[in-house]
């Protein structure tokens, strides 16, 4: 199930205590009572006649009204006490059952509901609050709700990674949350002490990825739910913008999910220029349109809605190849072959097309790892073209775009170089250098002196020195496939 | 039936519709999933509290009773009641019933415990939990029974439903809305991960259904190990900051110290507004300054006039388009917009605002603007913090933006844009600026075409010594967006550089590295390392633009005699050193193109 659902192991400390104590005690409290079921089974031949006759309670009977309780209770505060889960969904938290006092019976709490939180020192009755520099981890987390109940939570009984988790979600799912400027205090803490114990921190992955994706925009960005197309399409999510683009996912007919893609025009461009962009782009849509491959994201439609131009694309979910080398580090050779493979095949099909397609956005982040472990090339540089024609600005990753691209003179030798330079990033990690040929080797001597010459020869600046054609790329990289290599 | 998540991809044949309609109906109000949860539960109320709740409530019923006196005989109908599930404890539930039975003879809480629980757990299991897909609808049930088929006819929407009490997302239903009766409702980890199998069938049997995103990206198979797209997906329903709406005219910020007059456009810093400047003293009112006020502008709408600004959160633009500003050249506006436009030093009377208002009753003109030019106009650029994100990044934005302006406030100079104030609203940073008049050089270009090199000549003098002035700071000061855009003609042929990209390092983003004019960047600014030089290539550039009147190569040297054989040949050499794709052999400071500059001049004197 795809959905955020994160537990935490912990177990408030009276609860523990009461654990053990409640465990240890239970031949008393359960085994006990449990043998003396027998008393009255035996003593029932008695109680028969006692129906009959007087009113007397058998003796076993009581003993057992005795101990009934007893096990109730126990095994209710036994139960209590054993709970040990934090779930935190983004919809609210859970505590544990033992702290259901606390929190006056209602232990599922919606983030909403969160009014205040504060770090404090662990035990004591007047506690002092705030973080100064005390390490974060020998304090409590107090969290406070408006509609009642408090609970603390001993940030050292959490694993490291956990505590981090639980400061993420209050601070991404609970933004007006009083005394919210202790939580970067205590991610910072958080992050040095993950760094001192050689933990990878979460933060740093999940806040690098907003900021890639969420930047200063010129205009204001459609807000999820926004309806375009007279109702048709329906934003669902944002997916990321900035500066004059933004990339939105999409509901169309109460259906099926589609991205879709946005481009503001500035409004001071002059109505040449932006018509003859708007030509172009419109020509260009229709001919991806006409495209059909199981390896490259469907186009679907194109219109202009509020002066904003927009492009309809196939919603494929999986992970990009960017997100996989950040979250994974660089590939190993062979995988980054086998995907090179695939992609020059993708290329292959786009240049020997009637008309030539040329993709001019072929980066990391446009191909995507499908469910089914296939590489699909998602996104093309339509939009981007459009923007740069209509202003004048240079839109796009600028470290995987040719020179002669760069100059406004696209070719099918263009995409090639991004080849050249998705590949170095995938083997080192790292973004290619722009406007220039990369060695993969220099950063990574790891890497045979075969590929690297490819990816140089991929990347070379003039046009003429560079492989030719993309079944070149492709012969070139099956090549250099283990298999071909006589190895398993 | 047998229902289990097998046999969701088998198609089995229901029996005879009418029996299951029928059924169906009777089952639908007895069954009632959604209905049966007690409203009285408030959000995150545990059930054992509710069975706190029933057992308090039974103890003070069994006090009143004993108090009044009718204990004595309830207790001996309990106490037999005890004594015959006492004899039950021969049956197979016999030791649980003993027990019971003793509690149920003494202890009024019990009581309460066993009923309410009894009675929560009865809830529980009237929530569906198995459903299979037949030829004719689906069928829900739980446990081996099914408890009613639905058509699908009858089925107009599925969507996910997140029930008040809980934060655990498998304590989720999935709900299928149906035509005239309640929606029915199945436990979510039903499905497993067949639910992409359910959307499928469902979209082929039913096309006319909604179905809920949610569901589809709940249902789409995760990508492992990716923590990170969990999250994201999960911002979507971040609580979000309020409605971010465009500017409209007669807006104030700054606590009214400014108000806006209209929209002038977009460009690379943020949207651009002109606005009026409210002075400590001044003794104009509001409607008197020439702009229409809000409800005079909503009188408008009613009207059926067009006006800036539409819908709520996407900005219309209609209108701005008429409108070809290049950031602050409002003269040029008036020029365009017909004789009703003028120029005055004094803001308009009161009438002037009606006037506007009936005349905006056509929609293809723009607002006429009454462009009121005074000392008290500034220009105010806009830009949009990213919200509904972690508030880290969105102070990291705001943080970028607070270094543009301490850079932009150390900047004095007569000819370059001054900067008066800047201030964080909500999301959104804003710079006032000085209002310029004039054009920028492109557009003086593209409407007189490329100019005379004496005149080029001239400009260029003035532009170096701009550029020396910035290089020579301490710090330097590199501008990074030296281009025609950036340059207004001002009065008297003077040159005046705006918009300011001092800030804008190369921000690698998803959607946009928006790096600059890329006619005019040089390769190192290209790639990252952008120096005082980077400045002094895009002023070549420029030059080539005045002098051929089209915009030079990318990344080349320029030179403007090949395509303008008017040009000198020593104007030639100069922008040919200026955009020297090399460092080493391109100009080094500004000083030396302003000297080799004024020595052509000399020369043509």
């Amino acid at each position: 199930m795809a959905t955020l659902e994160v537990t935490l192991k912990y177990r408030p400390p009276l609860a523990r205590f009461a654990f053990r104590v409640i465990t240890v005690l239970a031949p008393f409290w359960l085994g006990i009572p449990f043998l003396l079921f027998i008393l009255p089974l035996i003593g029932l031949g008695g109680l028969l006649s006692h129906l009959f006759g007087n009113q007397e309670l058998p003796l076993g009977s009581s003993v057992l009204m005795m101990c009934g309780p007893g096990i109730i209770v126990g095994l209710t505060a036994w139960l209590f006490a054993r709970d040990n889960k934090v779930v935190i969904s983004q919809q609210g938290i859970c505590m544990p059952s033992s702290l259901n006092l606390q929190l006056w019976g209602r232990r599922n709490r919606p983030w909403y509901d969160l009014k205040r939180i504060n770090f404090s020192t662990t035990g004591l009755r007047f506690s002092q609050y705030g973080l100064k520099d005390e390490n974060i981890l020998h304090k409590s987390l107090v969290m406070e709700f408006s509609s009642g109940g408090a609970v603390r939570i001993d940030l050292k009984d959490l694993a490291l990674t956990e505590v981090e988790q639980l400061i993420l979600a209050i601070e991404t799912f609970a933004p007006s949350v009083e005394n919210h400027n202790l939580l970067s205090t205590a991610k910072q803490q958080l992050g040095e002490t993950l760094k001192i114990a050689g933990i990878k921190s979460y933060t740093n992955l999940w806040e690098d990825e907003l900021r890639y994706r969420y930047s200063s925009t010129t205009f204001i960005p459609l807000p999820p739910g926004q309806k375009l197309q007279d109702g048709d399409i329906k934003v669902i999510r944002q997916l990321g913008f900035g500066g004059l683009s933004a990339i939105y996912l999409v509901q169309r007919s109460g259906k099926d999910l589609y991205v879709l893609k946005e481009s503001t025009v500035p409004a001071d461009v002059e109505d040449e220029m932006k018509s003859k962009a708007i030509e172009m782009f419109d020509r260009e849509a229709k001919i991806l349109a006409q495209l059909n491959h199981p390896k490259i994201a469907k186009v679907y439609d194109h219109f202009v809605e509020n002066n904003r131009h927009y492009l309809l694309l196939q919603y494929i979910h999986g992970e990009d190849l960017r997100q996989h080398v950040k979250e994974h580090g660089a590939m190993n050779q062979d995988a980054v072959i086998a995907s090179a493979v695939q992609v020059a095949e993708i290329l292959e099909y786009l240049h020997n097309g009637n008309p030539a397609v040329i993709h001019r956005d072929l980066t990391p982040e446009n191909l995507v790892i499908n469910d089914n472990g296939k590489i699909v090339l998602i996104d093309f540089g339509a939009a981007n073209e459009f923007l740069q024609t209509a202003t004048g600005t240079l839109v796009g990753k600028h470290a995987y775009i040719a020179p002669e691209q760069f100059r406004g003179k696209a070719t099918t030798g263009s995409d090639l170089y991004s080849l050249g330079g998705t590949i170095h990033f995938l083997l080192t990690g790292s973004d290619p250098i722009a406007l220039s040929s990369s060695s993969p080797r220099k950063v990574v001597p790891s890497i045979s002196p075969e590929l690297d010459e490819l990816v140089i020869a991929l990347t070379k600046a003039s046009v003429k020195e560079r492989v030719e054609s993309a079944s070149e790329a492709k012969r070139r990289l099956e090549a250099l496939l283990p298999i071909a290599r006589g190895l398993t | 039936m047998e229902t289990n998540e097998n046999s969701i991809q088998s198609v089995h044949l229901s029996t005879a519709d009418s029996r299951n309609s029928s059924r169906r109906s009777f089952l639908n109000k007895k069954h009632d999933p959604i209905k049966l949860s007690p409203s009285f539960w408030k959000e995150g109320q545990s059930k054992l509290t509710t069975v706190g709740y029933f057992a308090v409530v039974s103890l003070l019923l069994y006090l009143c009773l004993y108090v009044t006196g009718l204990a004595t005989p309830v207790v001996s109908i309990i106490l037999s009641l005890g004594v015959f599930l006492q004899f039950l404890a021969f049956s197979s539930f016999g030791l649980f019933f003993g027990t019971v039975g003793w509690l149920v003879l003494f202890y009024p809480l019990a009581i309460g415990i066993v009923v309410a629980a009894l009675y929560n757990w009865l809830n529980t299991f009237t929530q569906a939990d198995t459903i299979e897909i037949h030829e004719n609808g689906i069928s829900v049930g739980w446990g081996r029974r099914s408890m009613f088929s639905v058509n699908w006819n009858d089925i107009g929407s599925v969507f996910l439903f997140c029930p008040h009490h809980t934060m655990l997302p498998r304590k989720w239903l999935v709900g299928f809305g149906t035509q005239g009766s309640r929606p029915v409702t199945i436990k979510l980890p039903v499905f497993g991960n067949k639910g992409m199998v359910l959307l499928e069938t469902l979209k082929n049997k039913v096309p006319w259904m909604a179905i809920d995103p949610a569901l589809i990206e709940l249902w789409e198979p995760a990508i492992a190990d990716s923590h990170t797209e969990l999250w994201l997906k999960s911002l979507s329903n971040a609580p979000k900051g309020s409605e971010l709406m465009p500017l409209f005219p007669g807006e104030k910020l700054r606590d009214g110290k400014y108000t806006i007059i209209n929209r002038l456009g977009v460009g690379g810093q943020g949207t651009a507004y002109l606005a009026a400047m409210k002075q400590a003293n001044s003794q104009t009112e509001e409607v008197s300054q020439g702009y229409l006020t809000l409800e005079e502008r909503f009188l408008h709408l009613e009207q059926g006039g067009d006006v800036t600004g539409s819908g709520p959160a996407v900005t219309a633009e209609d209108d701005i388009n008429n409108i070809p500003t290049d950031g602050v050249s409002e003269s040029e506006q008036a020029k365009e917009h017909g004789a009703e436009n003028e120029l005055t030093s004094n803001f308009e009377t009161h009438e002037t605002g009606n006037d506007r208002a009936h005349s905006i009753a056509d929609p293809e003109e723009p607002p006429p603007v009454k462009i009121v030019t005074d000392t008290n106009s500034v220009v105010i650029k806009e830009t949009i913090f990213p919200v509904y994100v972690d508030p880290r990044i969105r102070t990291e934005a705001e943080d970028r933006f607070k270094l543009e302006v301490e850079l932009l406030n150390r900047l004095r100079h007569p000819q370059i844009v001054s900067l008066n104030e800047a201030f964080i609203e909500g999301p959104r940073g804003y710079l006032v600026l000085e209002y310029i008049e004039g054009d920028s050089l492109r557009k003086v270009v593209r409407k007189d075409g490329a100019l005379p090199e004496s005149e080029v000549l001239d400009l260029a003098i003035q532009m170096a010594d701009i550029l020396q002035y910035l290089h020579t700071l301490k710090p330097a000061v590199i501008h990074r967006d030296f281009t025609p855009d950036n340059l207004m003609l001002g009065n008297e042929c003077r040159v005046k550089l705006i918009d300011f990209n001092v800030a804008r390092e190369v921000e690698s983003t998803r959607t946009a590295t928006v790096v600059g004019k890329h006619a005019y960047l040089p390769p190192e600014q290209f790639r990252g390392d952008a120096c005082t030089q980077s400045d002094i290539y895009a002023f070549g550039a420029t030059l080539f633009f005045l002098l051929v009147g089209e915009d030079p190569e990318p990344i080349s040297q320029s030179f403007p005699a090949e395509a303008n054989s008017a040009v000198s040949p020593g104007m030639n050499q100069i922008v040919a050193k200026c955009t020297d794709t090399e460092l080493t052999t391109r100009y080094p400071f500004a000083e030396d193109i302003g000297a080799d500059l004024r020595a052509l001049l000399e020369l043509k004197s």
